[in-house]
């Protein structure tokens, strides 16, 4: 790809959004630290008026169970909806990668929930999950047996339901990049090693499977950060109960701030959880970066 | 078994497997639709009532136009007109996405063409995007009352342009890579100014990719929550904002209502969606798929 | 060795027929060439052998027993794909592997099978690089050894040498009929290039719009082509078509076209009518010629070893003849040329052969 001499339009846009990003960044940064350094209670003078206490309230959000809570449900919540996503995702892309009568009308289908306002997604599952509803009705239909879960009211379901409102909504976002990445797959190879001999399921673990790595990679981290923010749908399902079974980090931090008024503590926890996101974003950076690596030297010959 | 009877066994197996997901999938949207046209005795019922009976537009009539057709739950809704929810959604949705399109195609016309951005630049930029926003939800907060952008539209928007901008400049970019810089050559040769190059040659052809990114940076703004909900106070709500209004009440859940909203907010984004479906996979995947 | 026999195979995809009613018998050991234009059904042909495609009706029969209901892997057949289909994550000596491993065959004799393939195929140098290391003449060698290491039976191969530059091709092509001398298997080759099929072939397969159009040795394709099809397709370059009419005059058949009069009496009875003569390059004498047909010379293309000659003559038709060595011609110049006591071909309007005559 040829770099042509752009330096006067380098020189001209690149300092309006720098100006622009700064312009966010900075002060953010600034009030992240000064609030978490300083014991604010709102309405109790002006902010600049905060007593400075060190890191007390560091210390505070530190000792506080609640916040380790927090963080180990958004790491399983993550991590449990990454992963289903990407098996329910990967499977309906593998079984679609070929056309078929219907395709096209199972396609837009499935990636409908994609486009679901995710508030709504989250009361829409209220609805569904009541105790004297239309879920546990079903469930009673197929299984024969008088089902009737609290979805709700009990710890475990409360975030099974959460998880399956997470894995719902999201796998269409798994589902298109692996059967791009399925169809993008040149097809002489896997001819070849059908004439070979090879069985599907050898084809589809040395072949087919290896190929796809890059874009497994790519689908298993972007979700897996985004399910660490994940906050409406949360946030309209359960509120983060019941009492704080379903708390998540967003939510954890949502209530800490808004609700308990506790602005510092709030900032606080914002930094924290701002450096540990940070570490696993550059980690996710790196890993990303040699598999892009990996793949261009798959297909473009070096040297 | 042959050859043929196998494939066809697979063929009825796939279909049961994906029909399976398919009764996942439309489910909740079914139930969402048929709620929203429900008569409120018929919300919560149990057993559930599947289908509404008698239809009813009422739903529509009070969450979308204001009127107070059931004077019993009056009392426990925050029923507002919901049309000035309607209009920020699309002022700011539809102003955030434009500024972050336009941006996002100077900045990528200059990554793909000049270089200004390495691509590894680039790539850690947008693996930035990635931290959770609620954790800058707090300071924003605070710096925004500081400098007197809470609750106000420039305020918003910045923040909407500032978060899609990585998004909109990576799916631009990987579409103008797609166009050989020989064509801008060619036509700079036969003596084409930068400027008419770029306006009659390279953006008709990327035309289409920037519709789809518009589309799709319109979707996050449209359905946006968190940063909506903690910019803003009285001025300028969105429409999911208004949505969550609808959880307020004290006397049960105002499930119609909220449906029949929830419903007119949704299907705008799943036309578009439907329409852009094929442009959303040459953008979404950031270079590791081969073309 | 296997002798593959194709029985009134048909293919057809979505209304349109590929293959018709094919019946085909390739010998054990042969060297088998589908030749033709694109989508003549050659490739599709090949690919039904290997049971990459299904016939719509028909059948396979390798060795004498039907392999229609056999998978890919079943039938023992080694294949070469027009873009190679390496593997591009495994290194060379694991796509070379690769057939072995699926059947299991133990580590120490794959490595043992693998390093001799290499040895034959000169690669042993690349046997820990990837395929994008490779060039097009290497990787070219890596397919070969691929299906080589698993001892098939015989050999499909899909338009190896496309892809590979002009010299590159002639030798491949070389090493490829080496091969098949060496290995005495049957080969089945597919290519659009008729050159490729009259140096390699044992036999020649020519099809046109999923027909076999004639199948011989390439010396009687070459010297007794079927149709027009078949004689304009073979021969480099290709055959001089005279368009014109059969008539009788006093009772002898004469072929009448822009530049006079060509009598066909060897033919013995030729019906009247619109007509093509068919005459090669290298048969149309340009010195020394007396009482010949007119012409001027519109274009000379010096090639070496030969000079091709673009002759004009009657309204603006054109000619090419190939000049000895010697002959001085210059563009414009008037010449006579004539080619009667050579051999051409008659063919009617429909391009079936009428006659030939010498």
């Amino acid at each position: 790809m040829a770099r042509r001499q752009g330096r006067r339009f380098k020189w001209f846009i690149l300092p309006v959004v720098t100006v622009l990003i700064l312009f966010l960044l900075v002060p953010i940064i600034f009030f992240q630290i000064f609030f978490s350094l300083h014991q604010w209670t709102a309405y109790i003078g002006e902010w600049w008026q905060a007593e400075f206490v060190g890191l007390e309230i560091f210390a505070d959000v530190l000792g506080d169970a609640r916040f380790y809570w927090a963080l180990v449900r958004s790491l399983i919540f993550a991590g449990a909806s990454t992963v289903l996503c990407l098996v329910i995702g990967f499977m309906l892309a593998y079984l679609m990668r070929e056309p078929f009568r219907g395709r096209g009308f199972f396609y837009l289908l499935f990636i409908t929930p994609m486009l679901v306002v995710p508030l709504a997604i989250g009361y829409n599952y209220e609805m569904l999950l009541v105790q004297k509803g239309p879920f546990n009705q079903l469930l009673s239909w197929i299984t024969g047996q008088e089902i009737q879960v609290s979805w709700f009211a009990e710890a475990v379901p409360a975030f099974l339901s959460i998880i399956f409102i997470e894995v719902w909504n999201w796998t269409p976002f798994v589902f298109i990049l692996m059967l791009a990445g399925l169809s993008g797959m040149p097809k002489e190879p896997i001819e070849a090693a059908r004439v070979l001999g090879a069985s599907p399921l050898q084809i589809f673990f040395q072949i087919q499977l290896p190929l796809l790595r890059p874009v497994i990679v790519l689908a298993l981290i972007l979700r897996f950060l985004e399910a660490l923010g994940e906050y409406p749908k949360v946030w309209s399902l359960t509120r983060g109960g019941p009492g704080s079974y379903t708390e998540t980090m967003p939510v954890y931090l949502y209530i800490t701030s808004w609700e308990h008024f506790n602005i510092s503590k709030g900032a606080a926890v914002s930094y924290l959880v701002l450096l540990i996101v940070a570490a696993i974003v550059y980690l996710c950076i790196r890993i990303l970066l040699r598999e892009k690596r990996a793949l261009e030297t798959l297909y473009r010959p070096s040297a | 078994m042959n050859r043929r009877a196998r494939r066809r066994l697979y063929g009825v197996g796939r279909y049961v497997l994906l029909c399976l997901w398919l009764v996942v999938v439309i489910f909740p949207l079914f139930w969402s639709v048929m709620t929203s046209f429900k008569p409120p005795y018929q919300w919560f019922t149990w057993p559930p009532t599947w289908i509404p009976d008698p239809f009813t537009l009422n739903n529509y009539r009070v969450a979308w136009f204001g009127e107070l057709l059931d004077t019993r739950y009056i009392a426990s809704a925050n029923v507002q007109t919901v049309f000035p929810a309607l209009v920020n959604s699309v002022f700011i949705a539809g102003t955030s996405t434009m500024l972050s399109v336009v941006l996002g195609m100077l900045l990528a016309y200059g990554v793909s063409r000049y270089g200004i951005l390495s691509e590894r630049t680039l790539f850690r930029l947008l693996m930035l995007r990635m931290i959770p926003p609620i954790v800058v939800a707090v300071p924003v907060v605070l710096y925004y009352s500081t400098i007197g952008l809470l609750d106000s539209y420039p305020g918003l928007i910045i923040i909407y342009v500032v978060t899609t901008l990585p998004y909109s400049v990576w799916m631009i970019k990987s579409f103008i890579d797609e166009i050989p810089i020989e064509i801008e050559q060619a036509a700079e040769l036969l003596g084409a100014s930068r400027a008419r190059t770029i306006g009659d040659i390279v953006f008709p052809l990327v035309r289409s990719g920037v519709v789809a990114t518009f589309l799709f940076i319109l979707i996050l703004t449209w359905s946006e929550y968190l940063m909506a909900l903690t910019l803003s106070s009285t001025n300028i709500s969105t429409l999911p904002v208004a949505l969550s209004k609808y959880e307020g009440s004290t006397e049960g859940r105002l499930y119609g209502w909220q449906q029949a909203l929830a419903v007119g907010v949704t299907v705008p984004l799943i036309v578009i969606g439907w329409a852009i479906h094929r442009h959303l996979v040459r953008g979404f995947s950031f270079g590791m798929l081969r073309r | 060795m296997a002798e593959i026999r194709l029985v009134k195979l048909r293919k057809e995809f979505k209304g349109t027929v590929a293959v018709r009613e094919m019946d085909l018998e390739i010998r054990e050991g042969e060297f088998l060439v589908l030749v033709g234009p694109s989508g003549c059904g050659k490739t599709t042909t090949l690919r039904m052998i290997a049971g990459l495609e299904e016939p719509t009706s028909g059948e396979i029969l390798i060795d004498g027993r039907t392999a229609n209901d056999l998978e890919p892997g079943q039938r023992n057949l080694g294949m070469v794909f027009q873009n190679l289909a390496l593997f591009p994550h495994k290194i060379v000596f694991e796509n070379i592997a690769f057939g072995l491993r699926v059947k299991k065959v133990p580590s120490d004799e794959v490595r043992a099978r693998v390093e001799q393939v290499a040895r034959t195929m000169h690669i042993t140098h690349l046997l820990a690089k990837l395929p994008a290391q490779c060039s097009g003449g290497e990787a070219q060698r890596v397919a070969l050894a691929r299906t080589l290491v698993t001892n098939p039976s015989a050999f499909l191969l899909d338009e190896p040498l496309s892809n590979l530059d002009a010299m590159l091709r002639k030798e491949m092509r070389a090493e490829i009929d080496a091969l098949h001398s060496r290995l005495g298997k049957t080969f089945v080759y597919v290519t659009h290039d008729q050159e490729e099929a009259m140096t390699l072939a044992d036999r020649i397969v020519v099809m046109r719009g999923g027909v076999m159009e004639q199948i011989g040795t390439p010396l009687e394709i070459y010297h007794e082509p079927a149709n027009q099809f078949v004689a304009s397709f073979f021969g480099s370059p290709a055959m001089n078509l005279l368009g014109g009419e059969v008539r009788q005059k006093a009772g002898r058949p004469a072929f009448l076209f822009d530049g006079g009069l060509v009598p066909l009496e060897q033919l013995g009875k030729v019906q009247e009518g619109p007509a093509t003569l068919g005459i090669r390059p290298e048969a149309v004498r340009l010195d020394g010629v007396v009482n010949g047909y007119h012409g001027h010379v519109a274009l000379v293309e010096p090639l070496g070893k030969e000079t091709l000659v673009y002759l004009n003559y009657g309204a603006e038709r054109l000619l090419v003849a190939v000049a000895s060595p010697g002959l001085q011609v210059a563009e414009g110049m008037r010449v006579e040329f004539d080619f009667r006591g050579e051999r051409f071909y008659l063919f009617d309007s429909e391009g079936r052969r009428l006659g030939r005559g010498d």
